[in-house]
C-alpha cells in the first residue's frame, strides 16, 4: 500500500507502520473484569435455557406447521396430467382457431372460453362422478 | 486469557457450536468467554474511546450473547453474531451521548487522553503526538486503524469485528495511513528516519 508521490513515501511507510504498532497497542482487560461479568449474569434476570429451547422449538414447529398448510401437494402423476392438459388445450385451441373463425365469426373470442369451459365442468363433473361413486349407485 | 491463531470464522468456533447442540450452554458460554472477552472489549474500546464505557459495553454485550445463547441459530457464524451485538450496544452507547463527530474540540482531547490510559504509558513525545493525530483521524479511518494494530494487523478480523468487507476495512486502512502522512508532511516530521530512530 504505497502512498502515490514521493519515492521515499514507500519508506515512510513502513516506519509510520512500525510506529503505530508501539503506539496503538491493544488495551489489556482490565483484572476485574471477568468477576464482574459473572456478577452481572448473576444480578440479570435468571435465563433458564432448557425452558427457552423448548419454546424455541416449539415455536419453529409451529411454523414449520404454517409453511406446510400453504403448499399444494401433487403427486407427480397428477402435475404431469395438467401440464400435458394445458399443452394439450393450447395446441387444440391454435388448430382449431381458423375453423371457429368462420364458424361464430366475431363472436369467436366468446366461443373459445365457452367451449373450454364446458369441456373443462364436463371433465370435472366426470371425475367428481367417479370420485364420489355415484356412478356405481346407477344400475 | 485463551489467544487463538486466526482461522475462517465459519470452522474457528465449531466446538462451541458443538456444546450449544448438546445442551451444554453453560460450558460453552465458558469457552465463548475465553475466546471472545478481549476481543469484545478491544472492538468496545475501539468505538467508544472510553475504557470505563468500554468495560461496561463489554460486559452488557456479554451478558446479552448469554441471554441470547440458546436462540443462536447459526444463520451468521458466532464470531458475526457476537460482534453484531457488541457494535449495537456500542452504537447505543454513542447515540446516547451523541455523535462523537459533534464533541467539541476540549471533549475530544479529553477522551484522546482516556484512550491513552487505555494502552502503557507513552515514552516518546513523538508516539504521543501521533497517537493524538491517530485520534483526529475521522471516525471510519480511526477504527480501522486502532482495531488493525490491536488485532496484530489481521484485515480479516478488523472487517469481521466491524461488520465491514475486508475491501472496505484495506480502503480505509490505506486512507487512514495516507492522512497520516499527509498530515505529517504537514508538520515536516516526514522523514522516515526519524521515525525509525525515535521509536527504537
Amino acid at each position: 500500500m504505497n502512498l502515490p508521490g514521493d519515492p521515499t513515501d514507500g519508506a515512510l511507510e513502513r516506519a509510520l507502520d512500525q510506529a503505530l504498532a508501539r503506539t496503538l497497542i491493544a488495551p489489556s482487560l482490565p483484572a476485574n473484569f471477568r468477576k464482574q461479568l459473572q456478577a452481572a449474569i448473576a444480578r440479570s434476570p435468571s435465563v433458564d435455557h432448557a425452558r427457552l429451547r423448548a419454546a424455541l422449538e416449539k415455536e419453529h414447529a409451529q411454523q414449520l406447521a404454517e409453511l406446510e398448510s400453504g403448499y399444494v401437494r401433487l403427486r407427480q402423476r397428477t402435475l404431469g396430467t395438467l401440464i400435458g392438459s394445458a399443452f394439450a388445450t393450447g395446441l387444440v385451441v391454435m388448430l382449431a382457431l381458423p375453423w371457429i373463425k368462420v364458424h361464430f365469426g366475431p363472436n369467436a373470442v366468446f366461443a373459445v372460453p365457452a367451449i373450454g369451459a364446458a369441456v373443462g365442468l364436463a371433465l370435472s363433473a366426470r371425475s367428481w362422478w367417479q370420485r364420489t361413486g355415484l356412478s356405481r349407485l346407477l344400475p | 486469557m485463551q489467544q487463538d491463531p486466526p482461522q475462517d470464522a465459519g470452522t474457528r468456533d465449531q466446538d462451541i457450536v458443538e456444546l450449544l447442540r448438546g445442551g451444554a450452554t453453560e460450558a460453552a458460554f465458558e469457552r465463548l468467554i475465553d475466546r471472545y472477552e478481549s476481543k469484545v472489549y478491544r472492538l468496545c474500546c475501539s468505538l467508544l474511546r472510553d475504557p470505563d464505557q468500554a468495560q461496561d459495553a463489554a460486559q452488557e454485550s456479554l451478558v446479552r450473547v448469554w441471554k441470547a445463547l440458546a436462540k443462536y441459530d447459526q444463520r451468521a457464524s458466532l464470531s458475526t453474531w457476537i460482534y453484531t451485538i457488541t457494535r449495537n450496544r456500542c452504537l447505543t452507547a454513542i447515540e446516547r451521548r451523541r455523535d462523537l463527530d459533534s464533541l467539541s474540540d476540549s471533549e475530544v482531547q479529553l477522551q484522546a487522553e482516556a484512550a491513552q490510559a487505555v494502552g502503557p504509558e507513552p515514552e516518546q513525545d513523538h508516539l504521543a503526538m501521533l497517537r493524538e493525530l491517530v485520534e483526529a483521524l475521522p471516525e471510519r479511518y480511526r477504527r480501522v486503524l486502532t482495531l488493525f494494530y490491536y488485532e496484530e494487523r489481521s484485515v480479516a478480523e478488523v472487517a469481521l469485528m466491524l461488520g465491514q468487507p475486508e475491501g472496505t476495512v484495506k480502503t480505509n486502512l490505506h486512507r487512514a495511513r495516507a492522512a497520516l502522512a499527509e498530515q505529517l508532511r504537514a508538520l515536516g516530521l516526514a522523514d522516515p528516519e526519524f521515525w525509525l530512530e525515535k521509536s527504537t
